[in-house]
């Protein structure tokens, strides 16, 4: 089930009136409530990613019930000090766990790159399997889980149905923000309280991302997509053009789902991390990467890069460090050598960041002074972006090479003016907003004017969601992340 | 909670009120396009005086009639109220059955693809029937049925989203699409911005279909209280391109048997409105002017072989 689909629409009343008023309000005495609530949401949550496949079902609930399971047999065996015993439960519930996604995500990858550098025939080995989808965000979401009872900074839970709540919990099932059991697992197990302002500002952030989803990362995809198809014959400030616009697409696409899932959380009390800060008004590809896909990079950082020994064992370490953990990051988005190159590209623009000791650099907001910065920034993830998207490493440096070889073909392809200006209309107010509410979680965070200017504002923007939900109807794209 | 379901039952009320208001803005381009002789034509149906001569077909009626040789012929006054095909046969006729009187003429003239796909029948292929009949004539909704007005929901969405798409555009008025180019009769008459360059196509799919069976019910249906009324109600074959017809050759004649066992013959040979693609320009039933007064003097022909 697509957040932007009118399933959807039907799907999220209905569980929020089951949610607060059958299980909440008319089991307001019961002390089994809670329970209740995660049963609705548990099986809410399999009822939306059964939607896609309910095989996939399955196997959500081979990773969920393994990783219950050797959570509790791992705080067992720590809590009676058997290390080497809680070490065995966790290396097998990360063998299980990553064995599945190696098996649906990468096996097919391995072995077709195998047989083509020693010149096999891969056919009889590939195993064509299809990829689940979100199966990189719950399966890492699982694994944090078991690592961090082994690290004792979350109790293993018996509750079974809020376990399983916690790994499927469906805002952010298929594109995360990735979870640690730190932060949600509690929040599955106390009582929850229905506050009118966290659900107000879920409900601005939902329609905030359904903007930035429907208007611009659709119309972008439309666009992108036409000139990826054809881009031997078109001009280079075409592919510039389709090159900046993927760069906004998959901005809008990613985060604006990321705005769904938490806007749709509060909705149910819950609070969700965090995954973009304003990206693109980064100063330096270090701090970017401290606004991208957040939760992945900490996640990173947390369980590979530290216990690497991160920064503190000299500089050259702290590079190959890097290096592994954007490797991994590539690899992760992926099975395509194009997700591996765009993940050493970052970790090669790294490198003189480490030297000049600036990974840590700007903390603060960025200033209108720094716009210099900002564009540079912009324009270097801008590149990566092109071997992101690029379906061949050969297709990539084919784009790259034909911007070069075609720019004196003519201005950019302007087909479709209606729809092109409402794009750029929409990513001028996209940005002016994000820019004035860069200290906040969303655009929409903060608004000025009176009541009735803001409900209009909002009405505006529904209005603009719809506008382009019913002009091009059949040409809804399922979000980016979901494949990965 | 109370506060919350307040304030979005407000934006609720507030959101379906312009809704409301975006469903009532006309498409400005159907306003100024050929698509608004259905309005131009049931203003002037109104004040014809009877017995008239009623022209009742697809867009191959509007774009392909000299009606002013009708008028002069017959001395009636003539109303051609060709309309897109996608309106439907049925809603286009029904339009305009309540003005008929005793002594009129109907020459009805659907296209071939109106009696054998039923959204063609009906009118509910895509938006462009609510397009025509809400943004130029929303009184004739009233003459929707109940089946077409379920069919047609569903395109509601895209209307909506149509009409602020089109909202700075309007048909170029030199075009032969504009409403400045119809005549006072309902015909499309810039003859001079035509240019005939019809081809087919050989990769499009053609109607080889049976025709439908709702569609001879209805026409059988029109037939006899026609007869009742005392008016007459002649069935011409449309005038089509010799390559298309010669392409359609086998369903049209297929057509011509199958009316004839519904008691709604044509009144003249397919065959006969089988013209040379020189005489058409951007579909195989628009026609350029030649086509037209060819077309109506062939008309006028056989509309006299049956009067008598």
């Amino acid at each position: 089930m697509l957040f932007n689909s009118w399933e959807f629409g039907i799907f999220l009343p209905v569980v929020f009136v089951l949610y607060w008023f059958v299980f909440g309000w008319l089991l307001r005495h019961n002390k089994h409530q809670v329970w209740w609530q995660n049963l609705l949401l548990l099986i809410a949550s399999y009822v939306f990613y059964g939607w896609w496949d309910w095989r996939f079902l399955l196997l959500i609930g081979l990773t969920s019930f393994s990783s219950w399971g050797t959570g509790w047999l791992i705080a067992q065996a720590v809590s009676e000090n058997r290390i080497r015993a809680a070490k065995t439960w966790l290396g097998l519930n990360i063998g299980l766990n990553i064995g599945i996604l190696g098996v649906f995500k990468y096996y097919d990858f391995f072995v077709l790159s195998f047989c083509r550098l020693f010149g096999l025939d891969p056919s009889s080995a590939l195993l064509h399997i299809l990829l689940p989808v979100g199966i990189s965000f719950y399966t890492f979401q699982a694994l944090s889980y078991s690592i961090d009872v082994y690290r004792r900074k979350v109790e293993a839970t018996k509750d079974i149905v809020a376990f399983f709540a916690y790994i499927a919990f469906f805002p952010q099932l298929v594109a995360g923000p990735i979870e640690r059991a730190t932060s949600l697992l509690p929040q599955f197990l106390r009582p929850r309280t229905f506050d009118y302002s966290e659900a107000a500002d879920g409900m601005r952030r939902i329609l905030w991302g359904l903007f930035k989803k429907i208007v611009i990362a659709d119309n972008c995809a439309w666009y992108v997509d036409m000139v990826w198809s054809n881009y031997i014959s078109v001009s280079g400030c075409t592919l510039l053009m389709a090159a900046f616009l993927f760069a906004i697409q998959i901005y809008c696409d990613f985060s604006g789902y990321s705005d769904i899932a938490i806007g749709t959380a509060r909705l149910f009390g819950i609070r969700l991390r965090e995954n973009f800060r304003m990206p693109y008004f980064s100063r330096s590809v270090a701090e970017f990467w401290k606004r991208w896909h957040v939760s992945l990079n900490t996640w990173f950082v947390d369980y590979v890069y530290i216990p690497l020994g991160g920064s503190r064992a000299g500089r050259t370490r702290t590079i190959v460090n890097t290096f592994i953990i954007f490797l991994l990051s590539g690899l992760w988005h992926g099975a395509n050598w194009t997700y591996i190159t765009w993940g050493l590209y970052h970790a090669i623009l790294f490198v003189p960041l480490i030297y000049l000791g600036w990974t840590k650099r700007y903390q603060d907001s960025a200033t209108w002074r720094q716009w210099p910065l900002i564009i540079g920034t912009f324009l270097l993830v801008s590149i990566g972006w092109i071997l992101f998207r690029a379906p061949s490493l050969h297709d990539a440096w084919s784009f790259i090479y034909c911007i070069g070889a075609h720019i004196g073909l003519g201005g950019p392809l302007w087909i479709m003016p209606a729809r092109l200006n409402q794009l750029m209309i929409a990513i001028g107010l996209m940005a002016a907003l994000e820019w004035c509410n860069r200290n906040k979680t969303h655009a929409l965070s903060t608004l000025p004017g009176k009541r009735a200017l803001r409900a209009a504002i909002y009405i505006g923007l529904t209005c603009w969601c719809l506008f382009n939900l019913f002009a091009f109807i059949n040409e809804s794209h399922p979000f980016i992340y979901f494949q990965f | 909670m109370k506060r919350f379901l307040l304030i979005l039952m407000r934006y609720s009320c507030c959101l379906l009120l312009v809704l409301a208001a975006w469903l009532m803005l006309p498409d400005r381009y159907s306003r100024s396009s050929h698509e608004a002789n259905v309005r131009l034509a049931s203003e002037r149906i109104k004040v014809a005086e009877s017995p008239k001569i009623v022209l009742i077909g697809g867009s191959g009626c509007q774009f392909g009639f000299v009606s002013e040789l009708l008028e002069e012929h017959f001395h009636r006054p003539v109303i051609n109220t060709g309309a897109h095909a996608c309106l439907g046969l049925q809603l286009q006729i029904n339009l305009f059955r309540d003005a008929f009187r005793p002594g009129d003429l109907v020459v009805l003239i659907p296209e071939y693809d109106q009696y054998s796909v039923q959204v063609l029948f009906s009118g509910c292929l895509d938006e462009s029937m609510l397009r025509i009949m809400l943004s130029n004539y929303p009184k004739g909704l009233t003459k929707l049925t109940r089946d077409q007005w379920h069919a047609s929901l569903p395109f509601v969405p895209r209307y909506m989203a149509k009409t602020l798409l089109h909202f700075t555009a309007t048909a170029d008025p030199w075009s032969p699409y504009s409403v400045e180019s119809i005549n006072q009769y309902g015909d499309e008459t810039n003859w001079e911005n035509r240019p005939a360059w019809y081809k087919i196509n050989p990769h499009i799919e053609h109607i080889i279909d049976t025709p439908y069976e709702e569609a001879l019910l209805f026409l059988r249906e029109l037939k006899e209280e026609c007869q009742k009324d005392s008016v007459t109600l002649l069935l011409f074959p449309p005038a089509l391109a010799q390559s298309e017809y010669e392409y359609n050759t086998a369903y049209i004649e297929k057509l011509q048997t199958v009316l004839a066992e519904n008691s709604t013959p044509f009144c003249a040979q397919p065959d006969r409105y089988c013209l040379p693609d020189s005489l058409y320009f951007d579909s195989y039933y628009h026609m350029i002017y030649e086509g037209a007064y060819k077309r109506t003097e062939m008309v006028i022909e056989d509309i006299e072989k049956n009067l008598k």
